[in-house]
């Protein structure tokens, strides 16, 4: 699956929580929002199964290009902190604690991953400073926390992977 | 000069201590954020030169089209320039591509290696677009590529996590699930 859902659809979306920035942040307008539901192939422990709120815009005449600013967030038995390795080791990150849940900071501080609730909010910007600031404006999408406020602490498991979801 | 090691892969000895150190997107130029253009889905390991890397998928895969923009990725925290590239059609036709380079060193445990980015190329009005799946759909035709080659092991897929959705010129967007193939590549060339 792969669609661009309107604003109606996401106020309606209720398969899990979803966190956004708004229609707009630090001068970056909400591009599109997109749905990419992939389904768990062999080899890999977890398929795609992410609403992915796409901020500003890039130029992309000639090849790809990432948006400024982009916030996925996936359930947390689809994502989550222990899914990741590198070369047989640890994939280095910096583990942080932001709105009062556990965080990691990867990448240089260009990816952040927020484990709340039932969820796994992940956070991707051209410079660790915006994607540190977005962390802070997070909101729910319909109703939950507003910016700035604590978020739900992360379920059980949701950090080790060992929550169980059904779909693809 | 070769060692052994526990995995049972015999590999030529690179300096010793060095580690492996791959960035997780190829670059347009400069290799900064804002220059990311396709996600790194697969590594080849064992002795996996960039010339090797292509010499293998042009062989297994008749991916002998050269066609296609330089770019750039990130390893051992510098910038370089692609070994080279290698497409299964030309630069106005839908076709699989992909863009590869060495690692700046080797790895005490997985030997030389190499990063790739396979994807999909859709030949569309503005020439070429990767759809939504193109990236994945590329590190598939890799493995499914190599790995039936007795010389050829695929390892695993490990999970990077660099998801990040591209942007493509037909306004649409492409990303990888943030799986990265490992598939070892064998010390003589085709």
């Amino acid at each position: 699956v792969y669609a661009w859902l309107s604003q109606a659809q996401v106020d309606d979306f209720d398969e899990f929580e979803l966190y956004w920035l708004g229609q707009e942040f630090d001068g970056l307008e909400l591009y599109a929002t997109v749905r990419q539901v992939e389904p768990t192939v062999a080899g890999e422990p977890a398929g795609r199964d992410s609403v992915d709120f796409l901020y500003g815009d890039c130029d992309a005449r000639d090849g790809g290009c990432p948006f400024p600013l982009e916030v996925q967030v996936w359930p947390a038995c689809r994502r989550y902190r222990a899914l990741y390795e590198l070369g047989g080791e640890a994939y280095p990150y910096e583990e942080l604690r932001l709105r009062g849940v556990p965080a990691a900071l990867f990448d240089g501080g260009t990816r952040l991953e927020l484990y709340t609730g039932a969820v796994t909010v992940v956070l991707f910007g051209d410079g660790p400073a915006r994607v540190r600031e977005a962390a802070q404006h997070l909101r729910g999408t319909v109703g939950g926390p507003t910016a700035g406020d604590p978020l739900p602490l992360p379920v059980e498991g949701a950090l080790e992977g060992t929550i169980t979801c059904g779909g693809p | 000069m070769a060692v052994a090691l526990t995995a049972g892969h015999w590999l030529l000895a690179e300096p010793a201590t060095a580690h492996f150190s791959a960035g997780h997107y190829t670059y347009s130029g400069s290799c900064t954020e804002a220059n990311r253009v396709d996600p790194v889905t697969v590594v080849l390991y064992g002795s996996a030169t960039g010339a090797r890397v292509l010499n293998h998928v042009q062989h297994h895969g008749g991916w002998t089209h050269q066609s296609g923009s330089p770019q750039n990725f990130l390893t051992h925290g510098q910038c370089y320039a692609m070994s080279g590239q290698r497409a299964n059609d030309d630069g106005l036709s839908s076709r699989w591509h992909v863009r590869v380079r060495t690692t700046y060193h080797g790895d005490d445990t997985w030997g030389t290696t190499a990063m790739g980015s396979p994807h999909r190329d859709e030949l569309v009005w503005c020439i070429h677009a990767v759809p939504p799946n193109g990236f994945n759909a590329g590190r598939t035709q890799i493995v499914n590529m190599l790995s039936p080659s007795p010389h050829h092991t695929y390892s695993h897929n490990a999970y990077w996590g660099n998801t990040q959705s591209m942007k493509q010129c037909t306004g649409s967007t492409a990303a990888s699930n943030g799986y990265v193939a490992w598939i070892s590549m064998p010390a003589w060339d085709h």
